[in-house]
């Protein structure tokens, strides 16, 4: 019963209500022995309500978990062998670390020399040793932290469940910890399933994201395909997409996937993500990074005339806009800078460049950098990623069949640059394996 | 605290008045100490004056040395009696509320739909006052009482069981009594317990009665002591059910009963005045028994939100 080195545990359309809220709907996953998920979502999007499913604290109230093709949901909590950390790590404050380390192993009634040994071990792995006989209570929060990570890895679980650990720590101890997390997991060939609100922490510890929002996957994908290729303008902000506007589709290429969008005083060109057509309305987002501040000296130029970008060595291959400085941060290697472009739009940027407020500048914004997304009649429905559709929300229009004209047209070879979305499959076309999100 | 801080620091030219004033009020003694005056008069006149008043009186017998009625009580067998007398009540009755209470608020601890109304229903003896409790045990337990007919229709028994007018009458009053308060008492200690503890040892392996016995009861017990202490003084001062549901004259002449007499019946005040101490020496002494023994277990916080 008890799972010891599986091959894949799979979630089949999990959810779970609480009396009349939907935590979470429809997730379909499939994780991979020795694989290193995050769930990834603002709080309350469902993403502690997977893991507490998976560890079988709540029972679901949709769908089925399967462990190599046996059912696995209706094994209860003590019998799963999953290891869990929780956010507030629950040690148990009447006894030891020795004993807190201990008590699973207790709880298998192994001979006392073999707990003995494997709980001195598990502690010196997490560097414990001189505290070993302290209570909980006497630790600092990072050493509390290192005996709910050495209390679940002395009993070598077959899955590492880990809800917000980091998120009590102060900001140099959370590094830390998240390295040593990481190298853990490989040293000991564990399987770990992350819940984490801080994209940056699952981008640099997961080898695959589950983002999730108001109980509904929106993307399941690699760092990369995160990073790059955003199914959703929701994944996309939280994807460091800080510069989102809403504006107008005002016309398609007719080849490519560039459109050309309107409204509070810009024209810009954009890359389509998901099916577009005139009249739209969409979410446009960028980067900070990738914002491109025009050479100071270049500003007796026009817009439109490309000499002054072709003089630098760059193709000019996106919108440039005059714009007006406003506010300047110095973060150390470059300055944040936030601008005014159109209408009094505010574009957030980064630059080596000592910008001024007050001064005129000029931006270009890359086509391939600036990714148009449709804009979501009701939240929660997402272009792309079929979530089950139990609750009939919306149009339920923008569905797999309609990805084609997108980027999801899996014709890679043709798109260059490698930023450009759609490159490679969406999850919504079902051809990755693995971390399919379709609909049941 | 934090509050008068500031005296100290805004008024410099009075520096060594503010620098008093400011030690102090790092120490927690300020202005704001003053809203205690209601509540220390409160206790200073209707409970330490009657307290040291009663136990001046204790000590002036209206015949021989300040100690003779102490002597009276302790030599005369039929009111030392007394003290064991309630002890047999109250031990057992405070052990058996304490010990039905657990279970029942383990099962309650969580959020369920009727919680309320079942506390409600679990409460409802507090509110009824005793001498309702009592009329209550006479009909139902008495000789004509519908318990014993149901008894005798099953041919359980073929004579009425004696429940009223003895020792199992006021245990049952004093069980009904207390029971919702140290039901009350440990739902509230259990609520403090962080109930992701024992989610945590779920994933460690521990099925239910593991979780109990290893990570919920050793936290709980401190509560379980306090809860225990508190019922017992309740059981212990067990005055009406005694006479209206017991046997006043014989088995449950607890002591109260004798300090009863001593003071209205024989209106020697002094006598009343020398057992009432007694019996708060005797609660003293188990209460201080049980913290002793809660000193051995651990006190720390339990991280929940009690």
């Amino acid at each position: 019963m008890r799972a010891q080195g599986f091959q894949t545990l799979e979630l089949r359309g999990v959810g779970r209500r609480f009396g009349r809220h939907s935590a979470l709907r429809g997730l379909n996953l499939s994780i991979q022995q020795g694989e290193f998920i995050a769930l990834l979502g603002p709080s309350g999007c469902g993403k502690s309500t997977a893991l507490n499913c998976l560890a079988g604290l709540v029972p679901l109230t949709w769908g089925s978990i399967w462990m190599d093709g046996e059912r696995f949901d209706q094994v209860p909590c003590e019998k799963r062998g999953f290891g869990m950390v929780f956010q507030n790590y629950a040690l148990f404050p009447h006894l030891t670390v020795r004993g807190n380390v201990a008590f699973g192993l207790r709880m298998r009634k192994l001979p006392k020399a073999e707990i003995r040994a494997r709980t001195q071990e598990a502690i010196r792995t997490v560097r414990l040793l001189d505290q070993a006989d302290k209570l909980p209570g006497q630790l600092s929060g990072g050493q509390q932290q290192r005996v709910a990570i050495a209390r679940s890895i002395v009993l070598e679980p077959a899955v590492m469940l880990m809800d917000e650990p980091l998120s009590n720590l102060d900001a140099k101890l959370r590094l830390e910890m998240r390295t040593e997390i990481r190298q853990m997991h490989q040293a000991l060939g564990l399987t770990t399933v992350y819940v984490t609100h801080d994209q940056e922490e699952a981008l640099s510890l997961a080898d695959r994201l589950v983002v999730l929002r108001d109980g509904l996957v929106q993307q399941i994908g690699t760092p990369e395909d995160l990073h790059h290729r955003p199914a959703t303008w929701h994944v996309a902000d939280f994807m460091g997409f800080r510069n989102l506007f809403r504006l107008k589709v005002d016309r398609r290429a007719e080849h490519g996937n560039t459109v050309t969008l309107r409204g509070n005083g810009l024209e810009l060109d954009a890359t389509a993500v998901g099916s577009l057509s005139a009249g739209d309305t969409v979410v446009v987002g960028i980067r900070p990074e990738d914002v491109v501040v025009e050479p100071p000296g270049n500003l007796s130029e026009p817009v439109g005339e490309p000499g002054s970008w072709a003089r630098t060595g760059r193709a000019p291959t996106g919108t440039v806009l005059d714009a007006r400085v406003q506010v300047v941060e110095f973060t150390g290697r470059e300055f944040a800078v936030q601008v005014r472009i159109g209408d009094e739009v505010a574009l957030h940027l980064r630059t080596p460049q000592r910008l001024v407020a007050g001064d005129p500048t000029r931006v270009q914004l890359p086509v391939h950098r600036m990714l148009a997304f449709p804009e979501e009649v009701e939240s929660g429905s997402s272009p792309w990623v079929g979530a089950p559709t139990s609750h009939g929300r919306g149009t339920g229009s923008p569905k797999e069949s309609e990805v084609g004209p997108g980027p999801g047209t899996g014709s890679g070879a043709g798109t260059g640059s490698g930023a450009r979305p759609g490159s490679g499959e969406q999850p919504g076309s079902g051809a990755r394996p693995g971390s399919e999100a379709v609909s049941q | 605290m934090s509050v008068s801080t500031p005296v100290g620091s805004a008024v410099p030219e009075h520096e060594g008045a503010g620098g008093w004033r400011h030690r102090l009020a790092e120490r927690g003694i300020d202005r704001q100490l003053w809203l205690l005056a209601p509540a220390v008069v409160f206790v200073v006149l209707l409970f330490l004056y009657p307290f040291f008043y009663g136990l001046q009186l204790s000590f002036q017998p209206n015949e021989g040395g300040p100690f003779s009625d102490y002597d009276r009580f302790f030599s005369d067998a039929y009111q030392r009696d007394t003290i064991g007398t309630t002890l047999k009540l109250s031990l057992p009755a405070a052990l058996f509320n304490v010990l039905a209470a657990v279970p029942l608020a383990y099962r309650m601890r969580g959020r369920f739909r009727g919680k309320r109304l079942v506390t409600t229903v679990l409460v409802v003896p507090i509110t009824l006052g005793t001498v309702l409790t009592a009329e209550g045990l006479l009909n139902y337990l008495g000789p004509a009482g519908w318990f014993n007919r149901i008894l005798m229709d099953l041919h359980l028994v073929h004579e009425p069981v004696t429940l009223i007018h003895n020792y199992w009458g006021v245990f049952f009053s004093l069980v009904i009594t207390g029971f919702p308060f140290a039901f009350l008492l440990i739902l509230s200690y259990l609520s403090g317990i962080d109930p992701s503890l024992e989610r945590a040892a779920a994933t460690m392996g521990a099925g239910w009665w593991q979780r109990f016995r290893r990570i919920t009861l050793p936290l709980l017990t401190p509560g379980l002591a306090t809860t225990f202490c508190l019922t017992f003084v309740l059981a212990f001062s067990v005055f009406p059910s005694a006479i209206l549901v017991g046997n006043p004259a014989g088995s449950t002449r607890v002591i109260s009963i004798a300090a009863y007499q001593a003071a209205y019946e024989q209106y020697d005040y002094p006598y009343a005045s020398a057992i009432a101490m007694v019996m708060g020496l005797v609660e003293l002494a188990v209460i201080a028994l049980v913290l002793l023994w809660r000193t051995t277990l651990f006190k720390g916080s339990t991280g929940g939100k009690g």
